[in-house]
């Protein structure tokens, strides 16, 4: 078997690269448990300073009202410009309680109080005002008001009913590893014995092109899903988030877009001139694209229409989907048939392209 | 002078002969700058939403039109079986299913109050939160309309009104670019200075070409500072560059003094530097370097608080960021953008960061040195 000495071939080329290996496992590692910590978009109380110039029992109240939230941390005036204490990021909000506050309150009238939010960042400046509103609820509750809502919204969170951010990063996370990784094995492998000089050897052994990048990519298939493995487990055991499909299922499509990836590194290896273009090439595809197009993080649906449409020629989009589906939502396979298919039609023709590229360059 | 003129000339001409390097150095800013700058927000729109509307009387329907016609909101759909909502949301059909039961209007007419659910796909707990927080804004909006008035009064009455006078400043439209594109432009800023000053070296020391520079009378410092002086440069006008298209494009002014942020931005490319050298020397291949620059990227920009806010992080964590200089440069960038906020209010900001650039720079240019005898 021929294949069988391409494939142990390359097996002692990574073993040999000990700083390589160790930087792969590691680095994982590091950022999921990292990630998994840091990654709350929650946002956290908001320090901001009261003026009250009614000083009635009403305003008391009020100031209480946000003394008791647990969104805002009132700090004390001292005395400063209010200019200065936004500029010093001291405070990011500022209440001013008008004279006559209350004597508006008692006469029953539409009373207003003054709230200055640093904007600067426009969705914290939104979410502020939404606490800043339900606090002001909470005041109406402690002068014993009832408030009126005409139309009651229930909700259901399914799936994540304490809106955990992990459930939603930790699946993210493996989409988002896998694929660096795996596109940045592969993407050498071929240029570095073009550099190197040593693919002259394989040109006059005999095998056949499509033999020698399945040689290529067998190992590092086996090496990513025990990476993959390990960052599931990390997300499991570490950060509680559950499995709620088949794990057997989980592991088909892991292997799958690890093929994605390694194809996709094998395709940039057979185009390339140089290592340091095939890495940069495979650095500028992976990353950026990942965390940005894939509906990582940032939702898609709110990104204009073009950004949306290249979205879709992102294969951690479809991952992003099968992943979170099977760990949270238990979708089957029938359910996930689309972005399945899209990953096996990515992979084959990355599959195809590297071969036709690598077998022209070999016929030279 | 000599010396570093040569080096420097040497390293340009290795540039010039490189035309995908050359390529990548001119067109991938922009481009990423206007992908990054359109992509990067967290803002909340265009909601998947399917309707179960099992009232059908023109209060429900008005609802429902309402929120069609908001771009918060993207309707995909009627139902008429309460079940399919949630089969929808495990299939990702939508992300929202509304239910209104039978007796809505009845009831909004009678008592002057009626509910309905709302089933959300809550995998993304924050998008969830904010959808739900918008349709309830919704929901208040519209209600106070329907109602009939005598009903309404009635209920009002007893409530008090309280509302909110709320300014924004700094960013009165609340436009999220605002915040994100000067970010982005750090991130650029960051991966040219420290991915190219990494591999530049290292390439020489892969290919040996490393020791013949060593034999040739240059200067160790000469060397070092022959082969990044290029990319500094470049860096600068990357900057000014950038920054000015981001104006353009996407309409935000720039309140703080240029001199300002050319003062920090030196500062900073000090430190990114210094780590692209360290990096050098750690690595001996250019996939180690690349590796290991790829991972200081990583690091550097999560815990910058570029779009991961550092007060939400654990304390351990957010001592951490303390020792990082992009922590200090988001922070500089975001506040001279959109605040305008003067150099003695942001001192708090340049000290760490002068301070961490002078040391990583130090250590880099001994560890370098000693790495080559």
């Amino acid at each position: 078997m021929a294949l069988l000495g391409i494939i142990t071939k390359e097996f002692y080329h990574i073993m040999r690269d000990f700083r390589t290996l160790i930087i792969l496992f590691l680095m994982p590692l590091l950022q999921m448990i990292m990630f998994g910590y840091a990654l709350n978009l929650e946002i956290q109380q908001v320090r901001i300073t009261i003026d009250d110039h009614d000083h009635s029992e009403y305003s008391r109240q009020l100031i209480r009202a946000f003394q008791g939230s647990n969104f805002f941390k009132i700090i004390n005036d001292d005395d400063q410009d209010l200019e200065v204490q936004f500029f010093k990021r001291a405070i990011r909000g500022h209440l001013t309680i008008p004279d006559g506050f209350a004597k508006s309150m008692n006469e029953n009238q539409p009373t207003q109080v003054d709230f200055m939010i640093d904007a600067s960042n426009s969705n914290d400046a939104i979410l502020i005002e939404q606490y800043a509103m339900q606090t002001l609820l909470h005041f109406k509750e402690l002068i014993g008001v009832k408030q009126y809502v005409p139309v009651e919204i229930n909700q259901v969170f399914r799936f994540n009913p304490e809106l955990k951010s992990t459930y939603f990063m930790v699946p993210g996370l493996l989409a988002l590893l896998m694929i660096m990784i795996t596109t940045m094995l592969t993407s050498i492998t071929l240029v570095r014995e073009k550099e190197m000089g040593t693919m002259t050897l394989l040109k006059i052994s005999p095998l056949h092109s499509f033999e020698i990048i399945i040689g290529k990519v067998v190992p590092y298939l086996l090496l990513s899903v025990l990476v993959g493995t390990i960052i599931i487990l990390v997300g499991v055991l570490l950060f509680q988030v559950p499995v709620r499909g088949s794990i057997l299922l989980l592991y088909f499509f892991l292997f799958l877009y690890c093929l994605t990836g390694l194809s996709f590194g094998m395709m940039i290896s057979s185009l390339a001139k140089t290592q340091q273009v095939a890495m940069l090439f495979a650095l500028m595809s992976t990353i950026l694209p990942t965390l940005i197009l894939a509906g990582f993080i940032f939702p898609l649906a709110s990104m204009p229409k073009l950004l949306q449409y290249i979205s879709y020629i992102i294969p951690a989009r479809y991952f992003l989907v099968i992943v979170r589906g099977i760990m949270l939502k238990d979708n089957t396979f029938i359910e996930l048939l689309k972005p399945s298919l899209a990953l096996i039609g990515f992979s084959s023709i990355f599959i195809i392209v590297s071969t036709k590229k690598f077998k022209t360059y070999l016929e030279q | 002078m000599k010396q570093l003129l040569a080096v420097m000339k040497k390293e340009i001409r290795h540039l010039r002969r490189d035309p995908f390097m050359l390529r990548m150095l001119l067109i991938s800013p922009i481009l990423q700058l206007l992908i990054l700058g359109y992509a990067v927000t967290f803002e909340t729109k265009h909601v998947a939403i399917e309707m179960c509307d099992m009232d059908k009387s023109s209060y429900s329907r008005h609802f429902i039109q309402k929120i069609m016609t908001n771009d918060r909101f993207d309707f995909v759909g009627y139902t008429d079986d309460v079940n399919q909502l949630d089969r929808d949301i495990k299939q990702w059909k939508t992300k929202i299913g509304l239910y209104f039961p039978p007796d809505f209007s009845e009831k909004l007419i009678r008592n002057g109050q009626a509910s309905v659910l709302a089933y959300l796909d809550a995998i993304d707990g924050n998008q969830a939160m904010t959808a739900f927080g918008y349709l309830q804004k919704i929901a208040l909006e519209q209600s106070v309309q329907l109602i009939p008035k005598s009903v309404l009064l009635q209920h009002i009455k007893k409530d008090r009104i309280v509302s909110l006078n709320t300014h924004f400043l700094f960013n009165p439209d609340l436009k999220n670019d605002a915040y994100m594109v000067p970010g982005v432009v750090v991130m650029l800023l960051t991966i040219v200075t420290s991915f190219m000053g990494a591999l530049t070296l290292v390439k020489e020391k892969e290919i040996g070409t490393l020791e013949h520079i060593m034999v040739t009378p240059i200067k160790k410092f000469h060397l070092i500072a022959g082969k990044l002086l290029p990319y500094l440069v470049y860096a600068f006008i990357q900057l000014a560059v950038i920054i000015k298209l981001a104006q353009i494009i996407f309409s935000i002014g720039f309140a703080g003094s240029y001199w300002t942020l050319y003062f920090i931005a030196a500062l900073f490319l000090f430190t990114t530097i210094g780590i692209g050298l360290i990096v050098s020397t750690l690595s001996q291949t250019q996939q180690q370097a690349l590796f290991l620059s790829w991972f200081f990227m990583v690091f550097s920009s999560m815990l910058s608080g570029f779009f991961i806010p550092i007060p939400n992080m654990p304390q351990w964590l957010q001592i951490v960021t303390y020792l990082n200089p992009m922590r200090y440069m988001m922070t500089s960038m975001r506040e001279l953008f959109l605040k305008g906020t003067p150099l003695r209010y942001l001192l708090d900001q340049v000290i760490p960061l002068a301070l961490l650039g002078t040391s990583l720079f130090v250590m880099s240019i001994f560890k370098f040195q000693k790495k080559l005898k």
